[in-house]
Protein backbone atom coordinates (compact mmCIF):
# COMPACT_ATOMS: atom_id res chain seq x y z
CA UNK A 1 0.00 0.00 0.00
CA UNK A 2 0.74 3.44 -0.45
CA UNK A 3 1.10 5.46 2.77
CA UNK A 4 1.05 9.21 3.22
CA UNK A 5 4.23 10.54 5.59
CA UNK A 6 2.53 14.07 6.23
CA UNK A 7 2.06 13.17 10.14
CA UNK A 8 5.97 12.59 10.07
CA UNK A 9 7.38 15.17 8.06
CA UNK A 10 4.62 17.70 9.69
CA UNK A 11 6.30 16.73 12.79
CA UNK A 12 9.62 17.57 11.86
CA UNK A 13 8.54 20.78 10.78
CA UNK A 14 7.16 21.52 13.86
CA UNK A 15 4.15 22.76 11.91
CA UNK A 16 0.43 22.07 13.09
CA UNK A 17 -2.27 21.09 10.30
CA UNK A 18 -3.81 24.83 10.72
CA UNK A 19 -0.86 25.91 9.79
CA UNK A 20 -0.26 23.93 6.72
CA UNK A 21 -3.45 24.69 5.68
CA UNK A 22 -3.01 28.74 5.65
CA UNK A 23 0.14 28.16 3.56
CA UNK A 24 -1.49 25.35 1.06
CA UNK A 25 -4.41 26.82 0.90
CA UNK A 26 -5.93 22.95 1.49
CA UNK A 27 -8.92 22.91 3.59
CA UNK A 28 -8.01 21.05 7.30
CA UNK A 29 -10.49 18.21 7.03
CA UNK A 30 -8.80 17.16 3.35
CA UNK A 31 -5.23 17.50 5.44
CA UNK A 32 -6.57 15.28 8.19
CA UNK A 33 -7.92 12.83 5.81
CA UNK A 34 -4.51 12.42 4.06
CA UNK A 35 -2.77 12.36 7.76
CA UNK A 36 -5.05 9.74 8.83
CA UNK A 37 -4.39 7.37 5.58
CA UNK A 38 -7.83 7.73 4.67
CA UNK A 39 -7.20 9.49 0.94
CA UNK A 40 -8.08 6.86 -1.71
CA UNK A 41 -6.32 9.03 -4.33
CA UNK A 42 -3.65 12.16 -4.27
CA UNK A 43 -3.59 14.32 -7.11
CA UNK A 44 -0.51 15.88 -8.67
CA UNK A 45 -1.60 19.39 -7.78
CA UNK A 46 -2.16 18.74 -4.09
CA UNK A 47 0.76 17.28 -4.10
CA UNK A 48 2.97 19.81 -5.88
CA UNK A 49 1.45 22.38 -3.64
CA UNK A 50 2.35 20.55 -0.29
CA UNK A 51 6.10 19.80 -1.57
CA UNK A 52 6.13 23.44 -2.48
CA UNK A 53 4.94 24.72 1.27
CA UNK A 54 7.23 21.77 2.90
CA UNK A 55 9.79 22.43 0.84
CA UNK A 56 10.30 18.93 0.05
CA UNK A 57 9.94 16.37 -2.56
CA UNK A 58 6.91 13.59 -3.14
CA UNK A 59 9.46 10.81 -1.51
CA UNK A 60 9.24 11.95 1.54
CA UNK A 61 5.67 12.81 1.53
CA UNK A 62 4.76 8.97 0.71
CA UNK A 63 6.36 5.84 0.62
CA UNK A 64 5.30 2.16 -0.36
CA UNK A 65 4.57 -0.48 1.98
CA UNK A 66 4.30 -4.04 1.73
CA UNK A 67 0.85 -5.85 2.34
CA UNK A 68 1.41 -7.82 5.38
CA UNK A 69 -0.98 -10.15 3.79
CA UNK B 1 -37.02 24.04 -13.34
CA UNK B 2 -34.53 21.76 -12.10
CA UNK B 3 -34.65 18.12 -11.23
CA UNK B 4 -32.77 17.72 -8.23
CA UNK B 5 -32.34 19.21 -4.79
CA UNK B 6 -34.97 21.26 -2.95
CA UNK B 7 -37.78 23.03 -4.90
CA UNK B 8 -37.18 20.31 -7.78
CA UNK B 9 -39.33 18.03 -9.62
CA UNK B 10 -38.06 15.12 -7.39
CA UNK B 11 -39.24 17.23 -4.37
CA UNK B 12 -42.34 17.73 -6.14
CA UNK B 13 -42.47 14.31 -6.77
CA UNK B 14 -41.65 13.28 -3.52
CA UNK B 15 -44.75 14.71 -2.29
CA UNK B 16 -46.91 13.12 -4.93
CA UNK B 17 -45.50 9.99 -3.43
CA UNK B 18 -46.36 10.48 0.03
CA UNK B 19 -49.44 11.42 -1.04
CA UNK B 20 -49.83 8.05 -2.60
CA UNK B 21 -48.37 6.04 0.26
CA UNK B 22 -50.96 7.35 3.11
CA UNK B 23 -53.50 7.02 0.84
CA UNK B 24 -52.84 3.24 0.17
CA UNK B 25 -52.29 3.37 4.07
CA UNK B 26 -55.80 4.45 4.07
CA UNK B 27 -56.72 2.02 1.27
CA UNK B 28 -54.95 -1.27 3.12
CA UNK B 29 -57.00 0.05 6.60
CA UNK B 30 -60.26 -0.01 4.58
CA UNK B 31 -60.04 -3.23 3.04
CA UNK B 32 -58.88 -4.93 6.06
CA UNK B 33 -61.78 -3.46 8.06
CA UNK B 34 -64.04 -4.59 5.18
CA UNK B 35 -62.60 -7.88 5.23
CA UNK B 36 -63.28 -7.99 9.67
CA UNK B 37 -66.81 -6.77 8.76
CA UNK B 38 -66.77 -10.03 6.35
CA UNK B 39 -66.10 -12.14 8.93
CA UNK B 40 -68.09 -10.91 11.43
CA UNK B 41 -71.16 -10.25 9.73
CA UNK B 42 -71.26 -12.30 7.01
CA UNK B 43 -74.97 -10.31 5.99
CA UNK B 44 -72.69 -7.55 4.48
CA UNK B 45 -71.70 -10.21 2.00
CA UNK B 46 -74.21 -9.38 -0.13
CA UNK B 47 -73.45 -5.63 0.12
CA UNK B 48 -70.19 -6.38 -0.60
CA UNK B 49 -70.97 -8.65 -3.58
CA UNK B 50 -72.63 -5.71 -5.24
CA UNK B 51 -69.84 -3.07 -4.70
CA UNK B 52 -66.67 -5.70 -6.27
CA UNK B 53 -68.65 -7.23 -8.58
CA UNK B 54 -67.32 -10.62 -7.00
CA UNK B 55 -69.17 -14.37 -7.84
CA UNK B 56 -72.62 -14.13 -5.87
CA UNK B 57 -71.82 -17.64 -4.92
CA UNK B 58 -68.98 -17.02 -2.64
CA UNK B 59 -69.36 -17.71 0.81
CA UNK B 60 -68.31 -14.04 2.87
CA UNK B 61 -65.34 -15.88 4.36
CA UNK B 62 -63.89 -16.66 0.96
CA UNK B 63 -64.47 -12.93 0.76
CA UNK B 64 -62.91 -11.90 3.27
CA UNK B 65 -60.00 -14.04 2.27
CA UNK B 66 -59.39 -12.49 -1.13
CA UNK B 67 -59.70 -8.84 0.38
CA UNK B 68 -57.09 -10.05 2.39
CA UNK B 69 -55.17 -11.45 -0.80
CA UNK B 70 -55.83 -7.86 -1.89
CA UNK B 71 -54.58 -6.21 1.33
CA UNK B 72 -51.51 -7.98 1.38
CA UNK B 73 -50.79 -7.00 -2.57
CA UNK B 74 -51.91 -3.56 -1.78
CA UNK B 75 -48.89 -3.67 1.18
CA UNK B 76 -46.47 -4.88 -1.09
CA UNK B 77 -47.32 -1.60 -3.46
CA UNK B 78 -46.94 -0.02 0.29
CA UNK B 79 -43.48 -0.89 0.81
CA UNK B 80 -42.50 -0.66 -2.40
CA UNK B 81 -44.07 3.53 -2.66
CA UNK B 82 -41.49 3.37 0.55
CA UNK B 83 -38.50 2.89 -0.93
CA UNK B 84 -39.47 4.51 -3.44
CA UNK B 85 -39.97 7.51 -1.37
CA UNK B 86 -36.95 7.42 0.46
CA UNK B 87 -34.96 7.20 -2.69
CA UNK B 88 -36.82 10.57 -3.59
CA UNK B 89 -35.71 12.19 0.09
CA UNK B 90 -32.20 11.53 -1.23
CA UNK B 91 -33.12 13.05 -4.41
CA UNK B 92 -34.65 16.13 -3.08
CA UNK B 93 -31.83 16.43 -1.10
CA UNK B 94 -29.76 16.28 -4.08
CA UNK B 95 -27.40 13.67 -2.97
CA UNK B 96 -28.08 11.17 -5.92
CA UNK B 97 -25.34 8.33 -5.18
CA UNK B 98 -26.27 7.90 -1.69
CA UNK B 99 -24.94 4.37 -0.95
CA UNK B 100 -28.31 3.37 0.68
CA UNK B 101 -30.30 3.78 -2.94
CA UNK B 102 -28.33 0.74 -4.19
CA UNK B 103 -30.37 -1.50 -1.67
CA UNK B 104 -33.54 0.74 -1.60
CA UNK B 105 -33.99 -0.18 -5.80
CA UNK B 106 -32.91 -4.01 -5.31
CA UNK B 107 -35.51 -4.16 -2.63
CA UNK B 108 -38.06 -2.57 -5.00
CA UNK B 109 -36.86 -4.92 -8.05
CA UNK B 110 -37.28 -7.91 -5.50
CA UNK B 111 -40.71 -6.09 -4.00
CA UNK B 112 -42.35 -5.89 -8.23
CA UNK B 113 -41.14 -9.73 -8.86
CA UNK B 114 -42.78 -10.64 -5.72
CA UNK B 115 -46.02 -8.49 -6.23
CA UNK B 116 -45.75 -10.36 -10.24
CA UNK B 117 -45.76 -13.92 -8.61
CA UNK B 118 -48.22 -12.95 -5.60
CA UNK B 119 -50.70 -11.91 -8.74
CA UNK B 120 -49.57 -14.83 -10.56
CA UNK B 121 -50.74 -17.24 -7.27
CA UNK B 122 -53.55 -15.06 -6.26
CA UNK B 123 -55.12 -15.43 -9.91
CA UNK B 124 -54.54 -18.94 -9.75
CA UNK B 125 -56.23 -19.70 -5.80
CA UNK B 126 -59.35 -17.65 -7.20
CA UNK B 127 -59.56 -18.99 -10.94
CA UNK B 128 -58.70 -23.01 -8.97
CA UNK B 129 -60.82 -22.81 -5.98
CA UNK B 130 -63.61 -19.84 -6.06
CA UNK B 131 -63.83 -20.70 -10.33
CA UNK B 132 -63.33 -16.63 -10.90
CA UNK B 133 -62.24 -15.95 -14.35
CA UNK B 134 -59.78 -13.38 -15.27
CA UNK B 135 -58.76 -12.09 -18.53
CA UNK B 136 -55.66 -13.36 -19.56
CA UNK B 137 -52.57 -11.05 -20.30
CA UNK B 138 -51.04 -11.34 -23.53
CA UNK B 139 -48.03 -10.00 -25.78
CA UNK B 140 -45.91 -7.64 -24.09
CA UNK B 141 -47.95 -6.80 -20.89
CA UNK B 142 -47.12 -10.01 -19.86
CA UNK B 143 -43.57 -9.31 -19.27
CA UNK B 144 -44.41 -5.90 -18.67
CA UNK B 145 -43.28 -6.19 -15.09
CA UNK B 146 -40.44 -8.39 -15.57
CA UNK B 147 -39.30 -5.61 -17.76
CA UNK B 148 -39.74 -2.85 -14.97
CA UNK B 149 -38.11 -5.84 -12.05
CA UNK B 150 -35.02 -5.98 -15.17
CA UNK B 151 -34.29 -2.24 -15.61
CA UNK B 152 -34.70 -1.38 -11.46
CA UNK B 153 -31.66 -4.27 -11.06
CA UNK B 154 -29.61 -2.51 -13.48
CA UNK B 155 -30.29 1.22 -12.09
CA UNK B 156 -29.66 -0.64 -8.80
CA UNK B 157 -26.45 -1.64 -10.24
CA UNK B 158 -25.72 1.91 -11.77
CA UNK B 159 -26.18 3.64 -8.48
CA UNK B 160 -23.73 1.24 -6.46
CA UNK B 161 -21.07 2.18 -9.19
CA UNK B 162 -22.12 6.24 -9.00
CA UNK B 163 -21.91 5.99 -5.21
CA UNK B 164 -18.42 4.14 -5.74
CA UNK B 165 -17.24 6.82 -7.38
CA UNK B 166 -18.40 9.46 -5.29
CA UNK B 167 -16.80 8.01 -2.88
CA UNK B 168 -13.54 8.03 -4.41
CA UNK B 169 -14.07 11.21 -5.29
CA UNK B 170 -15.06 12.77 -1.85
CA UNK B 171 -11.69 10.37 -0.59
CA UNK B 172 -9.17 12.20 -3.58
CA UNK B 173 -7.50 14.97 -2.14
Amino acid sequence: MIRLKLAEVLARKRLSIVELSDRTGISVRDLEVLRDQKALALRLRTLECLCRSLGCQPGDLIEYVMDEE
Amino acid sequence: MRFLGPRSISSLLKTALDVVYYGLYSLIAVVVALSVCLLSVPNLASEAVRRFNVDASLSAGSMAFMLMAFGASLAGYLLITHWTRRIFRTLAEGDVFHPDNTIRLRWIGFGLGALEVFGYLARGVAAGVFHLHFEPIYGLRAVTTWFAVLVVFVLAEVFKEGARLRQEVDHTI
